[in-house]
């Protein structure tokens, strides 16, 4: 290493420090939960962990495993977060690629058509109204059709479609292929990066919203897993359907359980996470090139 | 139909009615050319209008008194009486007062976090340490608002929490933050950077990769300190993108954001929780006043399409970078 001054090797020292108790405080309440998720039950109703599990017990996990209601708002959550991430990507996709081509002559009105709902949208009412009138009023269509296609997304693949060379356009349209023919076959082939960016943006966003559901989903059949979440670790109610058996009682177990759910919720997000991270950073570096 | 036409004849003289006759001929042409483009975007287009612009245009029923029987177009047009009913209320002060708060204590210390934190990580040396530290950081953007309040709740919890654990372990007394209106700011405000400042690092450290490293070079060959290379180079290198940032901040000032509010608040901190988006999900949805809950929305969305323009603009002024 270089020959360094003492300032700079102290400020080197800081630096290093303060990142060091960043990453810790982010770290810190991730490992408490899983930790209170397995402990023993005991340990956990006397606050006795603090970091590190006590003990080893999968009982809590049992119990939630066990729990029907659980199974079913997961896999309604799996059908939203497939359904509206397929209906987004195809719509922005969709518009993009009109947007991309320098030519088309109402390439400016329908940014501008697009990019007003950045600025101004309908407000909670009139939103709410629209869901009844529709008739989508307590159907799954209610959370997968109204996330559509978001005007900062459009113009992220706008701007990343734009960058794919004119000569593969041209020759293709030389050679006779027409639009929809260049779009499936040539950019949508080669816009696999931004639309895995697109995917994940839009599937973390359809698996942890609650709001919609909560306000268009009165059927306990429809709900998804954050709807249940807020009922169990927000609203206090139980997170198990049978009683439980054996030697710890129901109101011992009960506080670990919510640690379980966390746990239970989290694990897809944190699985997929490291695969992911380098895509979603991808995406806001393009989405921080203005135009 | 035939009258109409006949009329449009006289009026339009004939080089503007030649214009006007090119023009459609070139539009048409255009149409023609760009066909299978148009059809492309059309489903868009139907999205927009249906689930962007007809709610845009419900709206409306702001100034009007909406009846579910007589519909959006139906209703009685009833002017600013519920704008009025608003502004006159005792809440408009509290909410008013509150989403200001909120908004400027989360910008003044959820603001400077992520350049600091951003400024830090990039001058990290060791390569594995740099990434641990950056991939944790963005991890808690990615757990849910349920979660997270979820998480408040257990750990903030005055009998079993860790965190009123942690208190008494070291000679203090539990406090029950969520219901202590003196608490719920602080907690809100500090959960909501915990979630961010990592993810949010990550446009400064875009910018900061930009930099040419010959600016760098320079100042180490004129002495410059590591310190003084931050303040002199990498600092005004990234000022644009602070900047645009703090424009979105600043245009965003009024809209905090009811998801994790909601969830948190309770009728004991409502005093200093409830902003303006809290009050029209309450009133609006959970009470049913459509047309006094738009009218609150409205008024939110105007000032914030307001201070957009603002920002934009001094910032056009002070420093010549802008949205638009």
């Amino acid at each position: 290493m270089k020959y360094m001054k003492l300032e700079d090797r102290l400020l080197q020292a800081v630096t290093y420090l303060i990142c060091f108790l960043a990453a810790c405080i982010t770290a810190y309440p991730l490992i408490y939960i899983f930790s209170m998720s397995i402990s023993r039950p005991e340990a956990v109703v006397a606050n006795s962990v603090t970091l590190l599990p006590k003990g080893f017990s999968l009982q809590a996990y049992e119990l939630v495993f066990r729990n029907k209601d659980i199974w079913l708002s997961y896999w309604n959550t799996i059908v939203y977060a497939v359904g509206g991430t397929a209906v987004s990507v195809l719509l922005t996709m969709l518009a993009a690629y009109p947007l991309s081509r320098r030519h088309f002559f109402l390439r400016r009105p329908l940014s501008l058509f697009f990019s007003i709902s950045m600025f101004f949208t309908g407000t909670l009412v009139p939103m709410y109204l629209l869901i009844n009138r529709l008739g989508l009023y307590n159907t799954r269509m209610a959370i997968i059709l109204p996330t559509g296609a978001a005007a900062y997304y459009i113009i992220m693949a706008r701007t990343f479609l734009s960058t794919i060379p004119d000569s593969l356009y041209e020759s293709a349209k030389i050679d006779g292929a027409g639009e929809f023919t260049i779009l499936w076959r040539i950019f949508v082939p080669l816009s696999k990066p931004i639309m895995a960016v697109l995917i994940l943006y839009y599937a973390v966003q359809q698996w942890n919203s609650y709001f919609n559901a909560m306000v268009y989903l009165p059927d306990k059949n429809l709900q998804p897993l954050q709807l249940y979440l807020m009922k169990v670790l927000i609203n206090n109610e139980s997170a198990t359907s049978g009683g439980v058996g054996g030697a710890v009682s129901m109101s011992m177990i009960s506080l670990q359980l919510k640690y379980v759910v966390i746990v239970v919720a989290l694990i897809p997000i944190l699985c997929v996470y490291p695969f992911l991270q380098k895509y979603f950073t991808k995406g806001m570096m393009i989405g921080a090139v203005k135009e | 139909m035939a009258a109409k036409s006949v009329v449009a004849k006289r009026q339009i003289k004939p080089p503007l009615r030649a214009r006007a006759a090119a023009g459609a001929r070139q539009l048409w042409k255009n149409i023609r050319r760009d066909k299978a483009l148009l059809l492309i975007v059309l489903p868009v287009v139907i999205h927009y209008l249906i689930f962007v612009y007809y709610p845009m245009y419900g709206n409306i029923i702001a100034f009007k008194d909406y009846s579910p029987v007589l519909g959006i177009n139906g209703s009685e047009w009833v002017g600013f009486k519920y704008f009025l009913q608003f502004f006159r209320s005792p809440y408009f002060w509290r909410v008013l007062r509150n989403t200001l708060l909120i908004s400027c204590y989360s910008i003044l210390w959820g603001f400077p976090i992520p350049i600091i934190f951003a400024l830090m990580t990039n001058d990290l040396r060791n390569g594995i340490f740099k990434r641990v530290v950056q991939a944790v950081s963005y991890i808690p953007y990615f757990i849910s608002t349920v979660i997270i309040c979820g998480m408040l709740v257990n750990f903030l919890s005055p009998s079993n929490g860790i965190v009123n654990t942690i208190i008494e372990l070291f000679g203090g007394k539990p406090i029950n933050f969520l219901m202590e209106p003196g608490w719920f700011r602080t907690v809100f405000i500090a959960s909501g950077i915990w979630q961010g400042f990592g993810w949010s690092s990550i446009i400064y450290l875009a910018a900061l990769t930009g930099i040419n490293p010959e600016l760098y070079e320079a100042a180490t060959m004129d002495g410059a300190s590591k310190l003084q290379q931050v303040i002199h180079v990498s600092v005004p290198c990234i000022l644009p993108t602070i900047i645009v940032t703090f424009i979105m901040q600043i245009g965003t000032l009024m809209s905090v954001g009811y998801e994790k509010l909601i969830l948190l608040y309770n009728p004991v901190t409502l005093d200093v929780a409830d902003v303006i988006s809290s009050y029209v999900y309450r009133t609006g949805l959970v009470e049913g006043n459509y047309s006094f809950g738009s009218a609150v929305g409205l008024f939110n969305s105007v000032i914030n399409l307001l201070l957009v323009f603002l920002a934009n603009r001094i910032s056009k002024k002070v420093s010549e970078v802008s949205l638009w």
